[in-house]
Parts: C-alpha cells; sequence; structure tokens
C-alpha cells in the first residue's frame, strides 16, 4: 500500500504557460514569420558585414567601370552606377541608414504614443477626453505634408527625419495603447488582483503592461515598415539622405532616372526595400496572430 | 442628420484652423524666401516685390491677411506662377487629380472586394494562400517603387503604354494601377478577414438554412456586414492616394495637384502650397465625413452622435 506521497512524483506537474511562452510556440509555428525573420537576419547580416567583404567603399569612384551591369569578375556585384560606384556597397550603407530611421523613429513615435495613450487611459475623465480630443484634430492633417515642408525649409538634416517621421507615426500608438489600456482597466483579473491585495505598482507592472506589451509589440513591428517607407518617400523626392550617403528610397530614384540604360540600379534597391517591408509585415502579421488568438 | 452635418461641419473649423496656423508659420519661419532662386535682384526691386506680396509687413500682420483672404475663399496670388492665382492653379489641377484618384480608389474596392471575398470563400485553400501572399507583396511595394518598374517593363521594353503625359486613357493605366495596387492588396486582406468572420456568423446561418443562393447569401446578406471595415479604412486610403499622388504625379508627368505641391514647396511659393495644403486638409475633412455616413447606412447600429 502506497502512500500518496510516493504516487505524486509520477505525475508530471502541468506547468502554468505564461503569454509569451503560448505566442511563441504559435509564433514559431507560423512558417511565414519564421522565414520572414530569418531572411530579414540575412539581410541585416548582408548590410552590416557587406562593404567589409566587397572591399569598396560606397563613395568610392571607379572610372574604369562606370555603368557596369553586374559581373563577378571586377568585385562589382551588383554593377556600378554611372560614377562607378559599386552598387552593392551602395544598398549596403542605404540599408543601414533605412533601416536605422525604421528603427529610431518608431522609438520616437512608441515612446511618445505609448506615454500619451496609457496616460490618457489611466487617467480617464476630463484628461482622456482632451487629449484623445487633440490626437483627433491631429489625425486629420495631411502630416506627410508637413514633413515634406520640414524637410524643405529647414534642411535635410538626419536627426530631422528621424524626429519628423516620429511624431507623424505616434497618433496610431497613442489610440492603439489608450483602447488597451481602457479595456486591461476593467477586466476582470485587474479586480481579482486588486481582491488579492496587489499594490497599485504591482497591479500596473505585473497586469496591465504585460498586457500592453503585446499590442505595442505588434504595432511596432508594423511600424517599422511604414516608417522606412515614408523615409524612402522622402528621399525619392529628393529630400531625405543627402549625396554620398544614401539610403533605399535615394538608390531606386537613381534608378529610375537611369533604368533604360541600367535596369539593374532600378531593380536590386527596389526588390532590397520591398523585400524588407514584405518580411515586416509577415513578422507584423505573425505576431498579431500569436498575441491574440481569437481565431483559433 | 442635418444637425449631425451641421456638427461636424462647425468641429471642422478649429481642425483647419490649426493646420493653417501650424503650416503658415512652419513656412515663414524657415530661412529663405520665394524669390531668393532666382537671380540676384536688384534691392530696389525686390523690395518692390515684397511689398507687392506684403512680405515686408510684420508677421502677424501678414497672418491676419491671410486668414481674413482665406475666410473670403481667396487663395491669394502664387509667387511662382506669377500670371495666376492660386485658386485658378487648384482648378486647373485638381480635375486631373481627382479623375486619378477616383479612379484609383475604385479599381481598389473593386477588386480588393472581389479578390478578398474569393479569398474567404476558399479559406485556407492553396488559392486562399496565394491570394494572400500576392497581397502581402501587394502591401510591401511602395508606389514609387512599382511606378518606375512598370514604366520600365510596359513602356521601355514592351512599348504598350506611354510613360507619361495625359491623352487618352491609356495614360491612365499605369498611374492608377501604381496608385491603387497597395491599396488593394489592403483591402484584399481586409475583407477577407471580416468577410471570414461574417461567413461564421449565425445569421449567415440562417440565411444558407433558408436555401438562399450563394449570389443573394453574398451581395444580400454577407457582404454589407463585411465591408464595415473596409469602409472605415477609406479614409486613411484617401490620406494615401492624396500623398501618393504626389509621387506618381511626378513621375508620370502628369499636371495634377501633387506636382504643384512638390514644385511650390521647391519654389518656396508660399501661397500655393498653403492653398493645396489647406485644400487637401479641407477633402479629408469631407471625405472623412462621408465615410461616417457610409458606416452608419452599413451598420445600423452605428447613430450618429
Amino acid at each position: 500500500m502506497s502512500t500518496p506521497a510516493e504516487v505524486l512524483p509520477d505525475i508530471e506537474l502541468v506547468e502554468g504557460r505564461s503569454l509569451w511562452q503560448d505566442a511563441m510556440r504559435r509564433m514559431l509555428r507560423n512558417r511565414a514569420a519564421m522565414v520572414s525573420s530569418f531572411l530579414l537576419l540575412a539581410l541585416l547580416i548582408t548590410v552590416t558585414v557587406g562593404p567589409w567583404i566587397s572591399g569598396y567603399e560606397y563613395d568610392q569612384l571607379d572610372w574604369d567601370h562606370i555603368w557596369e551591369p553586374p559581373a563577378m569578375e571586377t568585385g562589382h556585384w551588383l554593377g556600378t552606377d554611372s560614377l562607378g560606384r559599386d552598387l552593392f556597397v551602395r544598398i549596403c550603407q542605404g540599408g543601414r541608414i533605412s533601416l536605422m530611421v525604421g528603427i529610431v523613429s518608431t522609438i520616437v513615435s512608441l515612446l511618445i504614443g505609448v506615454s500619451w495613450g496609457a496616460i490618457a487611459g489611466y487617467f480617464g475623465g476630463r484628461v482622456d477626453a482632451i487629449m484623445m480630443r487633440i490626437v483627433d484634430i491631429l489625425y486629420a492633417m495631411p502630416f506627410l505634408f508637413f514633413v515634406i515642408l520640414l524637410m524643405v525649409f529647414f534642411g535635410r538634416h538626419i536627426l530631422l527625419i528621424f524626429i519628423a517621421i516620429g511624431m507623424v507615426n505616434w497618433l496610431d500608438m497613442a489610440r492603439i495603447v489608450r483602447g488597451q489600456t481602457l479595456s486591461i482597466k476593467n477586466k476582470e483579473f485587474i479586480e481579482a488582483a486588486w481582491m488579492a491585495g496587489a499594490s497599485n505598482r504591482r497591479v500596473i507592472y505585473r497586469h496591465i503592461i504585460p498586457n500592453l506589451m503585446g499590442v505595442v509589440a505588434v504595432y511596432v513591428t508594423l511600424t517599422i515598415p511604414q516608417v522606412i517607407l515614408v523615409e524612402s518617400f522622402l528621399s525619392f523626392l529628393g529630400l531625405g539622405v543627402q549625396e554620398p550617403a544614401t539610403s533605399w528610397g535615394a538608390l531606386v530614384n537613381e534608378g529610375a532616372q537611369e533604368m533604360e540604360r541600367a535596369p539593374w540600379l532600378l531593380i536590386f534597391p527596389a526588390s532590397c526595400l520591398a523585400l524588407t517591408l514584405f518580411c515586416f509585415n509577415f513578422i507584423g502579421d505573425g505576431l498579431r496572430d500569436a498575441l491574440d488568438p481569437k481565431d483559433r | 442628420m442635418l444637425a449631425y452635418a451641421v456638427k461636424r461641419a462647425l468641429g471642422a473649423i478649429p481642425t483647419l484652423f490649426i493646420l493653417l496656423t501650424l503650416a503658415f508659420f512652419l513656412i515663414r519661419l524657415a530661412p529663405g524666401g520665394p524669390f531668393d532662386a532666382e537671380r540676384q535682384l536688384p534691392p530696389e526691386i525686390e523690395a518692390n516685390l515684397n511689398q507687392k506680396y506684403h512680405l515686408d509687413e510684420p508677421l502677424y500682420q501678414q497672418y491676419g491677411r491671410y486668414l481674413w483672404d482665406i475666410a473670403r475663399g481667396d487663395f491669394g496670388p502664387s509667387f511662382q506662377y506669377r500670371d495666376l492665382t492660386v485658386n485658378q492653379l487648384i482648378a486647373d489641377g485638381f480635375p486631373v487629380s481627382l479623375r486619378l484618384g477616383l479612379m484609383s480608389l475604385l479599381f481598389a474596392l473593386f477588386f480588393g472586394v472581389m479578390l478578398g471575398t474569393l479569398a474567404a470563400l476558399r479559406q485556407n485553400s492553396a488559392a486562399d494562400y496565394g491570394l494572400m501572399t500576392v497581397a502581402m507583396l501587394g502591401v510591401s511595394i511602395p508606389n514609387y517603387v512599382l511606378a518606375p518598374l512598370m514604366i520600365l517593363v510596359f513602356a521601355v521594353y514592351q512599348g504598350w503604354l506611354p510613360a507619361g503625359g495625359l491623352g487618352g486613357w491609356q495614360n491612365y493605366v499605369m498611374p492608377v494601377l501604381a496608385l491603387g495596387t497597395a491599396m488593394m492588396a489592403y483591402i484584399a486582406r481586409l475583407t477577407r478577414g471580416s468577410m471570414i468572420e461574417v461567413l461564421r456568423s449565425n445569421f449567415i446561418r440562417t440565411a444558407r438554412a433558408k436555401g438562399l443562393p450563394l449570389r443573394l447569401l453574398l451581395f444580400r446578406h454577407a457582404l454589407p456586414a463585411a465591408m464595415v471595415p473596409v469602409v472605415s479604412f477609406l479614409g486613411p486610403a484617401t490620406a494615401g492616394i492624396i500623398t501618393g499622388s504626389v509621387v506618381i504625379e511626378t513621375i508620370f508627368g502628369i499636371p495634377g495637384l501633387g506636382r504643384y505641391f512638390v514644385q511650390g514647396a521647391l519654389n518656396r511659393d508660399y501661397t500655393l502650397v498653403m492653398g493645396v495644403v489647406l485644400f487637401y486638409g479641407m477633402l479629408i475633412i469631407v471625405f472623412n465625413f462621408i465615410v461616417d455616413l457610409l458606416y452608419a447606412w452599413l451598420d445600423p447600429r452605428v447613430k450618429y452622435a
């Protein structure tokens, strides 16, 4: 006759799974998102170490090889432009700038948007009404026009690009975070936490913020491609990054002007840009499905 | 209904006022002026020009003058196109932009809804995955990348379509595709998502149980309900078309409002830039209003508040 204590060790304890473990599991099963992550990582590594392997500089002129189509022998793997600059290295350099703008500007909009939305949602009442009215008014503004004006009239500094683009994108973030805070505040598990005697601080850190993070993470992955898009839009109009530095938008613009003569100048940067946006969108989608499994 | 419309119109006034004020001071506080780009003008002539356009007055006075002009619907003279007023330029350029924008919007709506519905009806089939991957690709390719690629293939290599300018319908094919594709892809994704949800709902099951043919089921019952998120996307979509038209009109050399804006900004044509920004601001507000009306019409639970 065995005592319960002898039986118990054989029973496997069911371990609780956190939201993030669950999400991780679902994310790993999402093939499109995993392939996209892998591609993006590969792109990131290429962009980082590419110039170093190639041996050319992004602003190095090679007068013996102008308008060269892609060729392995000369070391200009993706060809050269009208000044003999190596396209591969320029794509890497442009990619660094595009990705950096994407990430930094997203952080700017993240900081503004999350604090704005969380404050409005948490305090509610008149504070909420006023703050959200401001967001509504700003929403109706043709913002990109403002960014264009900023760039035209105040010079084309890269810091200005970061700030201008970040300022544009925080509105959505603020709205989403506010809505989420409002609904989380009224959930039963918050009430339960209160009942269990959790402090204000504990409720915020253990219950509200972790539940916000899912939405924010999804939104961040979806904002980065938007920001890259805006930056390349500005660069395409000639208002973004200035020569000899470059970005994918600027490269597409140059390529578009020379496409009859040197189609590779258009095709390669355009593909890189589209591929990056494609991957970010798929990852964002995958994250959303992973963190918000209502369709299952 | 009328009360609602009036309320919305009144609500738009502070928005436009803030828009005007921000744009005005942003432009005026920047270094440089509209007559800098030209050859060095003799000081007397420059002073005359400044006086003619009231640029020599203090800023607040210019601001007051501009507000007063706008209140009477006068956007002022253009600095760049000396013989024309901004009103004339907008009257010139807007019909072209409007035609292009509306065609792109209709193209995106029609094909987006159609493809989204098809994908939803065959959920999780190969066709569904294929369509949605293509849609994702469509969302990811910016219009200013698509436009030169299309010119390269259809105009330069194949010679099927003209590369730019305005003329017959052929001139509109590529701009409309360039401007509408991303939106079409997005609408297809939205439609698929909401259609899947709607097709699972009780009233569709009831309709099915009654033996309604698929065509009626789709068009009379499912589509109106599934269109709600698509309609609320139309607001941002319009804003997207407007900003997109700035590039597309520049690439294809279409003499619309978007191209005036870029040229105006580069030439520091204060009044033209202000005029276009204000005009587009109003347009977005009007369009959002129409969208809200549509929304209430599609979804009876929404009431005019």
